[in-house]
């Protein structure tokens, strides 16, 4: 991933070390030029100074001349026409330039500036080496360009101090932001007021807030939902049960199938709310220890009637711990069960048989619960569909249901952070749901 | 045995009313809460529905005003809400027993017989179902007319099964409900109370659902 800070950093030093490198070269070469014109100037002064001097006097020295020019970098030769007058040691003994002005000439093994004055017949070339002219050149020039070196490590600590600095704001807000879950929806607050954060905070704000608003609607939707498809569906199969006993028993048959319809309908809201309360985005679950052996139990009882009259019977076998307890929602894990088993109710067949296994699995410390029933498998294509939302096998089309309840299953068991299987039970021949429910370490006794 | 319905809905009331007078009780039906409180502060009322959601005041300010006037009426609350939450507000307020809308009349009929077995003035204490019949006073049981002698704890099974027929018992309810009745029950004792009843009473009579518990099934034309 592109960091803004790293980004910016970059761009700031790439820019100063550019910006410090050009400077530097153009002021190494300014400078370079600048000791030349130095240089040339002295070797100017000293010949002009030679070539005043009357050699055949008495007053000239050459004993201090020569040791004036005794370093070896100055070389001097005066002549006077064609013979010479006076020569350092270092140079030759033939005139090393005969053109008047500067010229770099090679002799003695060096490389040499030269200069060459002419007056009255008389020439004085003064030569200054130039190694040594490049080497006091270099010590002059890097002497004044290494506090700007030192400099350079400190601007670019500096710099990267700065930018972390500069951008404590944005990291503030990511911070806070990648807090937020879908529970928290309260306004983000950053410790200071910034012009270029505030429209991003506020637009930020204001998303949150709609969502939030969104949510309760919805909340409060499914609520009104409950109350105003309740009561006209209870009024209805009151209705229907008082009529029973005003009408001639000629028309039962069809208040009766009025009346399966009610509790069709009735189911199927019932499983619309819930889908909708227990949906992962806005449920929050209010956790329980439960006794899970007594609730099943008392499951499996709330929904014996209905398989009295298939004529089906239902096994229970309980391999938990005694006095197991779970963490969870009574209200939740009875629906869970409750719809896994009216499933296995409808697709049993007449006088069919359905099994319910709970154990707990020690190696995942998973409560699992496996439940089967009696009858034909559909295949393993529709198996992993089998828990969509409103999907029906095509091969059950004729068993009443609007595919509701496995979603809510679904749902419920990603509330638990659970998986849930469907496969082909060897048993029994029908369906086999294998749920496993992870039981959270310290939680459940 | 009167009932007070305090119910908005009108046409919902209506239906509740008619069929309970089927079911031989006498109703009243209200539309306020404060309506209620006053009528059950006169008295002559012996259980009172509630409906929680009513226009002027919430259900549950009903019944803790009722609870506060020290009136022990049998509160049974009617909700279209339906979330756990609201049970447990019910429940704390004083209220003895919740039905979530939409119910079956059958569900309502059942939970007013327990409250009415609560007051003591159920009016026949005899259970019938199929061929046997249970007298919770004397404590006889008859099959086909014949009586038959059962131990007190085969008794008290028999009389939990069928008070509760087609509703499956869990071993450890029996359990239970035998404990509270002061007798110590070891491991494998229900077992044997229902293979000693099994013996005396008709075939299939009590069907045992392997892990779950035992139950007396009713069939529907009985009822």
């Amino acid at each position: 991933m592109h960091s803004l800070q790293r980004l910016i950093t970059f761009l700031l030093l790439s820019s100063v070390i550019l910006v410090v490198t050009v400077a530097v070269l153009g002021g190494y070469r300014q400078l370079v030029l600048n000791t030349q014109q130095l240089y040339d100037g002295e070797l100017q002064s000293v010949a002009h100074s030679l070539i005043q001097i009357p050699l055949d006097s008495s007053s000239f020295d050459s004993q201090a001349l020569l040791s004036t020019a005794d370093n070896g970098f100055l070389a001097i030769q005066i002549w006077q026409d064609t013979q010479l007058l006076f020569h350092t040691q270092n140079s030759p003994t033939y005139p090393v330039s005969q053109v008047p002005g500067f010229m770099d000439v090679n002799f003695l093994d060096d490389r040499w500036r030269v200069f060459m004055l002419e007056a009255n017949n008389r020439k004085v070339i003064v030569a200054y080496s130039l190694s040594e002219r490049g080497f006091q050149t270099d010590q002059f020039i890097a002497s004044s360009i290494w506090p700007l070196l030192i400099a350079l490590p400190i601007l670019v600590i500096l710099i990267i101090g700065s930018v972390k600095f500069g951008l404590r704001p944005m990291q503030q807000l990511t911070k806070l932001l990648a807090k937020r879950s879908s529970h928290a929806l309260q306004p983000i607050e950053l410790d200071h007021d910034y012009a270029e954060l505030n429209p991003v905070v506020a637009t930020i704000n204001r998303l949150l807030n709609e969502v939030e608003q969104g949510m309760s609607r919805e909340k409060s939707f499914s609520g009104n939902v409950a109350h105003e498809l309740r009561t006209p569906l209870s009024i209805l199969a009151l209705s229907l049960q008082n009529s029973l006993n005003e009408i001639p028993k000629d028309y039962h048959g069809r208040i009766d199938a009025q009346k399966n319809e009610v509790a069709r309908l009735t189911r199927i809201v019932n499983q619309l709310l819930l889908l909708s309360q227990t949906h992962p985005e806005h449920h929050q679950v209010i956790w329980q220890s439960i006794p899970i052996e007594a609730l099943t139990q008392e499951v499996i009882s709330d929904h014996y009637s209905s398989f009295m009259a298939k004529e089906q019977s239902i096994e229970l076998v309980c391999e938990l711990p005694s006095d197991f307890m779970y963490i969870s929602e009574s209200e939740l894990f009875s629906s869970l069960l409750g719809n896994v088993l009216s499933n296995a109710h409808k697709y049993a067949p007449v006088g069919g048989k359905v099994m319910l296994w709970l154990s707990l699995d020690e190696a995942s410390k998973s409560l699992m619960l496996r439940i089967d029933n009696e009858g034909t498998c559909p295949s393993s294509s529709t198996l992993s569909m089998m828990s969509q939302r409103f999907y029906r096998a095509p091969e059950h089309h004729h068993i009443q249901g609007a595919g509701l309840g496995l979603a809510l299953v679904k749902q419920i068991v990603a509330l638990h952070e659970g998986t849930i299987t469907f496969m082909q039970s060897d048993s029994l021949g029908g369906v086999s749901v294998s749920i496993s429910l992870p039981v959270f370490a310290g939680l459940s006794a | 045995m009167h009932i007070l319905l305090v119910e908005d809905e009108i046409a919902l009331a209506n239906e509740i009313c008619q069929s309970l007078r089927q079911a031989q009780y006498a109703v009243s039906h209200l539309g306020h809460g404060k309506q209620a409180i006053i009528a059950a502060q006169n008295g002559d009322v012996d259980i009172i529905i509630l409906d929680l959601g009513l226009p002027d005041i919430d259900g549950l300010d009903v019944i803790k005003k009722i609870r506060s006037l020290q009136l022990a009426i049998p509160i049974l609350v009617l909700t279209a809400r339906g979330q756990l939450s609201d049970k447990i507000n019910g429940l704390d307020a004083g209220a003895d027993d919740y039905l979530p809308k939409p119910f079956a009349l059958e569900e309502l009929l059942a939970r007013l017989r327990v409250l009415q077995r609560r007051l003591g003035t159920v009016m026949s204490s005899t259970i019938e179902i199929s061929q046997v019949s249970l007298n919770i006073d004397s404590m006889l049981v008859t099959v086909n007319d014949t009586m038959i002698q059962l131990r007190r704890k085969e008794f008290m099974v028999l009389r939990a099964l069928m008070e509760r027929a087609n509703r499956i018992v869990s071993k450890a309810q029996l359990e239970s409900m035998l404990y509270e009745w002061g007798h110590e029950v070891s491991s494998n004792a229900i077992e044997v109370h229902v293979h000693n009843l099994r013996k005396k009473l008709p075939e299939h009579f009590i069907t045992n659902i392997r892990g779950v518990g035992y139950c007396i099934p009713k069939s529907e034309s009985a009822t």
